[in-house]
C-alpha cells in the first residue's frame, strides 16, 4: 500500500509541475439547460429569473409547435415544467421562496389580461386572477400588479397576502408595478408621477407610497428589497441609468441613497437582485456584475477564464450567494447558474477531486493553492481538501 | 389561440362603410363614444418592428418603434388638430430598456452615436411629447427604443402605448399598440454547433461574398446593405438589405418545416405579426406581398412596392390608397388617415388579437373600422359617408 501511495504521490506531483494554474475563480458557472425547446438567435432560450436556496426559476422556449415559453422552476439538478392555465399559452416565473413556492404569470400573446399564478412547492397550481405577481416572500405574500380594468394597459401596484390583493395605488400617475417585497410586506417597485412621464422607484410600507427619487435625474426604479435595503436604477443628474441603493429606517423613511456607479466602459448599470448579506448583482452594459462592500465587479472576470459563458445580466442572488441569470454559452443564449467555488475546488469545475488534489501538493509549502488562509500550503488544507471530496 | 370573427352587417348608420365584423373574443359589451372636446386615435406605423436582445455580434434591426396620432376636435364639422395642444405619449409597464438589452453597449461601434441609454436612435425616450408634422396632420414619436419585455419581466410583444391630450377644451386619451418582437428565427438554419448564430450567419457571408466580416464585429447589415427602413443608403454596388434577404434565402424558405415559411424570419410562429382581418379570414402573407423570389425581384422597391388595398378591393364609387401612396401613409374624408379608422398594417380591424382592438372598442364600442360618425362628429351628419379621399 505504501508503494502504491508513493507512486500515486509522485504522479500527482508530476501533474503539478506540469499545470500552470491562475488564481482559481470564485463561482463554478452551470448552464440551467431549457425545456427542449431550439435555441433562439436574437432572444433567450431560457430566462433565469429568481433564486431561493430552494429553487431557482425563469422561462424557457419549449418545443410546442409555436415554441411557446413556459415557466420552470429547477430543484436540485431537475428542471421541472410549470405549465400554463387552461386556455393560455405561455408562462414564466418571476419569483421564488425558500419554501420553493413560486409565482408567476400565465397568458396568450395580444390578449387583454394575464393571469397570475402560485405554484407551490408541494405542486399545486393556483390562479391568483388579473394580475403579474413578481415575488413572494417566506409567509407567502406576494407583490403583483394589477390591471386596470378601466384603464387597459396599466396596471397597479399590489399585495396579496392570503386571499386579500390590496390597491397601493401610484405616485399620482396612471401606472404603478409591484416588484418586490421584504419580511414585513413592504412593497417596492415603479411608478409614473403625476406628469405621465417620469417613473420613479417606491416603497409601500405602514399604508402609504413613499418616492424614493432618483439620482438628480428623470427617472428610477425598485427592483428588489431585501430587510431595510432597495436596489434597482436611477438615472443620474446627466440621465444615465446607474444600479443604485436606497436604505431605509425601521419606520419607513428613506435613509440613504447609493450610485453603485458601473463598470468601466459601460454605457450604464442597473442593480437588480439583492440578498440578506447585502451583495447586489444586475447588468452594466453587456455584462453581469456583483456589487458587495463599495465595489463592483464584472463576475466574467471571476469564472474560469477557459470558460465559454459570456454572463450578460445577473437577476438575482440566494441567501447562500448562488446568482442566476442569462448569458450567452458557445453561442447560445442560456440561463446561468453561478455557484460560489468550494475552497477545496481548487480547478473550480465544481468537484473536489484528484486534480484539486495535484495542484495541491503542487502548491506544497507555497502559497498558492492554500485553503485556509495561513499563506502556506500544509497539512491543514490537505485535511481540509480530504474532508470536503467529492470524488 | 385564434378567435373566431362573425360577421354581421353595421347598420342604421349613415356612414357604415361596407361590410364590418364584430370581434366575438372578449369584446366588451357596445356603448356609446365617450362624449368628449377631443378625439385621439393612435397606431403604428407598420403593424410590426423586429429588433434583437444581443447586438454584440450582429444587427439587423435596432430597438426603433414609431407612434403616430391624429387629434380630432369634435364638433358638427370636426377639424384635425396639428397646433394648440400638447400630445403626450408613455407605454406604461414598459418604462425601461436598457437592462433589458445591450443596445447601447454597441450602438457607438454600429451607427457611430454615442446614445445615452434608454434614449433610441432620433432622440426619444419610452416617454416624451409627440411632435406635429403639421402638413400631413398628424403627431408623431419615431424611434421609441421599445423591447419586447414588460418591466416585470414577460414576454409582451403587444405593448399598448398611452396618448393623452391636453387642451383648452379638455384633454383626452387613447392606446394603441406598439408591436415589437425579436422572434427571428435565423436558428432554425443557422445553428452550427459550437458558435452563435450571428457567428454561423458571418461565416456564411464571408464564405459566399468573399467577405471577413467574422473580424469586424458588431456588423450593421445595412452598413452595406441599403435598408430604407433604417434610411441606410448601403454601399454602391451592393444589393438592398430585402433583396439580399429574401433572395438569398428563398431557395431554402421550403426547409424551414413551418405552415408558414414568412415566419422562419419575421416573427414568428409565436408573435403571429400578421394578425389583421386578414389573417381571420384564411388569407395569408404571400396571398398580398407574394413568394419570396417576388418580394427579392431587384425591380421591386423595398418599403414602396408593397401590396395595394385595391389590388382586391374594387367596390364601385370607392377609393382606396391615393395615388403613389402606401394605406399606411394615405388619407381620405378630409384628411383623416386610412390607418386612424382602420388600424395599421397587418393590424387592421378586426384583428385576431383582443389588444389591437382596444381603442375601437373603446372609441365606438365595437372593433372593427370606426365606423361609428359620432366619435368625431357631435351629431349624426346627415350627409351620407362615402369611401373616397375627398369626401
Amino acid at each position: 500500500m505504501r508503494s502504491n501511495l508513493y507512486i500515486s504521490f509522485t504522479s500527482l506531483m508530476s501533474v503539478c509541475a506540469s499545470t500552470a494554474f491562475a488564481a482559481p475563480p470564485a463561482y463554478i458557472v452551470k448552464d440551467l439547460g431549457t425545456l427542449s425547446g431550439a435555441n433562439e438567435a436574437f432572444e433567450p432560450g431560457t430566462i433565469g429569473l429568481a433564486a431561493s436556496t430552494a429553487a431557482i426559476v425563469g422561462s424557457s422556449v419549449t418545443t410546442l409547435p409555436n415554441r411557446e415559453f413556459h415557466a420552470f422552476r429547477v430543484v436540485g439538478d431537475t428542471m421541472q415544467d410549470l405549465g400554463v392555465l387552461v386556455g393560455d399559452e405561455h408562462s414564466m416565473a418571476f419569483g421564488v421562496n425558500n419554501s420553493g413556492d413560486a409565482v408567476g404569470v400565465s397568458y396568450a400573446l395580444g390578449q387583454l389580461t394575464y393571469h397570475g399564478v402560485l405554484w407551490s412547492a408541494a405542486g399545486a397550481t393556483t390562479s391568483l386572477g388579473d394580475v403579474e405577481p413578481r415575488d413572494i416572500n417566506e409567509s407567502g405574500a406576494i407583490a403583483a400588479s394589477t390591471l386596470v380594468v378601466a384603464a387597459p394597459g396599466t396596471t397597479h401596484a399590489t399585495l396579496i397576502v392570503g386571499r386579500v390583493s390590496t390597491d397601493l395605488g401610484t405616485l399620482g400617475g396612471p401606472t404603478s408595478m409591484g416588484l418586490a417585497l421584504n419580511a414585513d410586506n413592504w412593497v417596492v417597485g415603479q411608478s409614473l408621477l403625476a406628469d405621465g412621464q417620469k417613473l420613479h422607484a417606491f416603497v409601500h410600507r405602514n399604508g402609504s407610497m413613499l418616492d424614493l427619487g432618483t439620482l438628480g435625474g428623470s427617472h428610477s426604479s425598485a427592483l428588489d428589497v431585501q430587510g431595510l435595503t432597495v436596489v434597482g436604477v436611477a438615472d443620474t443628474a446627466t440621465g444615465i441609468p446607474h444600479a443604485t441603493r436606497w436604505t431605509l429606517t425601521p419606520s419607513g423613511a428613506l435613509a440613504s441613497v447609493t450610485d453603485l456607479g458601473k463598470l468601466p466602459s459601460a454605457p450604464s448599470s442597473a442593480a437588480l437582485g439583492t440578498n440578506a448579506a447585502g451583495t447586489i448583482v444586475g447588468i452594466s452594459g453587456d455584462s453581469a456584475f456583483r456589487w458587495h462592500g463599495g465595489s463592483m465587479v464584472d463576475l466574467n472576470a471571476h469564472i474560469a477564464p477557459t470558460s465559454t459563458w459570456h454572463l450578460m445580466r445577473a437577476t438575482a442572488i440566494d441567501a447562500n450567494g448562488r446568482i442566476v441569470g442569462t448569458g450567452k454559452h458557445a453561442g447560445l443564449q442560456r440561463a446561468f447558474l453561478l455557484v460560489p467555488r468550494a475552497a477545496s475546488d481548487l480547478d473550480a469545475d465544481g468537484d473536489v477531486d484528484a486534480a484539486d488534489l495535484a495542484l495541491l501538493l503542487g502548491g506544497w509549502g507555497s502559497g498558492e493553492f492554500d485553503i485556509d488562509g495561513d499563506d502556506t500550503v500544509n497539512a491543514a488544507d490537505l485535511a481540509i481538501m480530504l474532508g470536503a471530496w467529492t470524488g | 389561440m385564434q378567435s373566431k370573427l362573425v360577421p354581421t352587417v353595421v347598420a342604421g348608420a349613415s356612414c357604415a362603410v361596407l361590410l364590418g365584423y364584430f370581434f366575438a373574443g372578449g369584446a366588451p359589451a357596445a356603448r356609446a363614444p365617450a362624449p368628449g372636446a377631443y378625439t385621439v386615435v393612435g397606431f403604428n406605423d407598420l403593424g410590426m418592428h423586429c429588433m434583437q436582445e444581443d447586438f454584440s455580434e450582429i444587427c439587423i434591426l435596432p430597438p426603433y418603434n414609431t407612434l403616430r396620432a391624429q387629434v380630432i376636435e369634435r364638433g358638427e364639422e370636426p377639424e384635425i388638430l396639428t397646433s394648440d395642444v400638447s400630445v403626450i405619449y408613455s407605454v406604461p409597464n414598459h418604462m425601461r430598456a436598457s437592462d433589458k438589452t445591450n443596445f447601447w453597449t454597441f450602438a457607438p461601434q454600429l451607427f457611430g452615436v454615442q446614445l445615452a441609454p434608454d434614449v433610441g436612435l432620433t432622440g426619444n425616450r419610452l416617454s416624451g411629447t409627440m411632435a406635429p408634422r403639421k402638413e400631413e396632420g398628424i403627431w408623431e414619436v419615431t424611434g421609441i427604443p421599445l423591447v419586447p419585455v414588460d418591466d416585470a419581466g414577460r414576454l409582451d410583444p403587444y405593448p399598448l402605448g398611452l396618448i393623452t391630450v391636453t387642451g383648452s377644451q379638455g384633454t383626452a386619451t387613447t392606446r394603441a399598440v406598439l408591436p415589437v418582437s425579436s422572434e427571428m428565427s435565423c436558428s432554425l438554419c443557422h445553428n452550427t454547433p459550437g458558435i452563435s448564430v450571428a457567428q454561423d450567419i458571418l461565416l456564411k457571408h464571408d464564405s459566399l461574398h468573399g467577405t471577413h466580416l467574422v473580424d469586424q464585429k458588431p456588423v450593421l447589415c445595412a452598413s452595406c446593405h441599403a435598408d430604407p427602413a433604417l434610411g441606410a443608403p448601403g454601399q454602391p454596388g451592393v444589393s438592398m438589405l430585402s433583396h439580399a434577404m429574401h433572395g438569398s434565402h428563398a431557395p431554402h424558405a421550403a426547409s424551414s418545416g413551418l405552415d408558414n415559411d414568412c415566419y422562419a424570419c419575421h416573427p414568428g410562429v409565436r408573435t403571429q405579426c400578421q394578425r389583421d382581418v386578414h389573417h381571420g379570414l384564411g388569407i395569408q402573407c404571400t396571398d398580398c406581398h407574394g413568394g419570396m423570389s417576388a418580394v427579392g425581384n431587384p425591380a421591386r422597391i423595398p418599403w414602396t412596392d408593397q401590396p395595394r388595398c385595391s389590388d382586391c378591393h374594387n367596390k364601385p364609387g370607392s377609393d382606396y390608397e391615393q395615388p403613389g401612396k402606401l394605406f399606411k401613409d394615405s388619407i381620405g374624408h378630409g384628411g383623416i388617415y386610412c390607418v386612424t379608422c382602420h388600424g395599421a398594417p397587418h393590424a387592421i380591424g378586426p384583428a385576431t388579437t383582443p389588444v389591437d382592438n382596444l381603442q375601437a372598442i373603446t372609441l365606438q364600442g365595437h372593433a372593427g373600422p370606426i365606423n361609428t360618425c359620432i366619435v368625431c362628429h357631435t351629431s349624426q351628419p346627415k350627409d351620407s359617408f362615402f369611401h373616397k379621399v375627398k369626401d
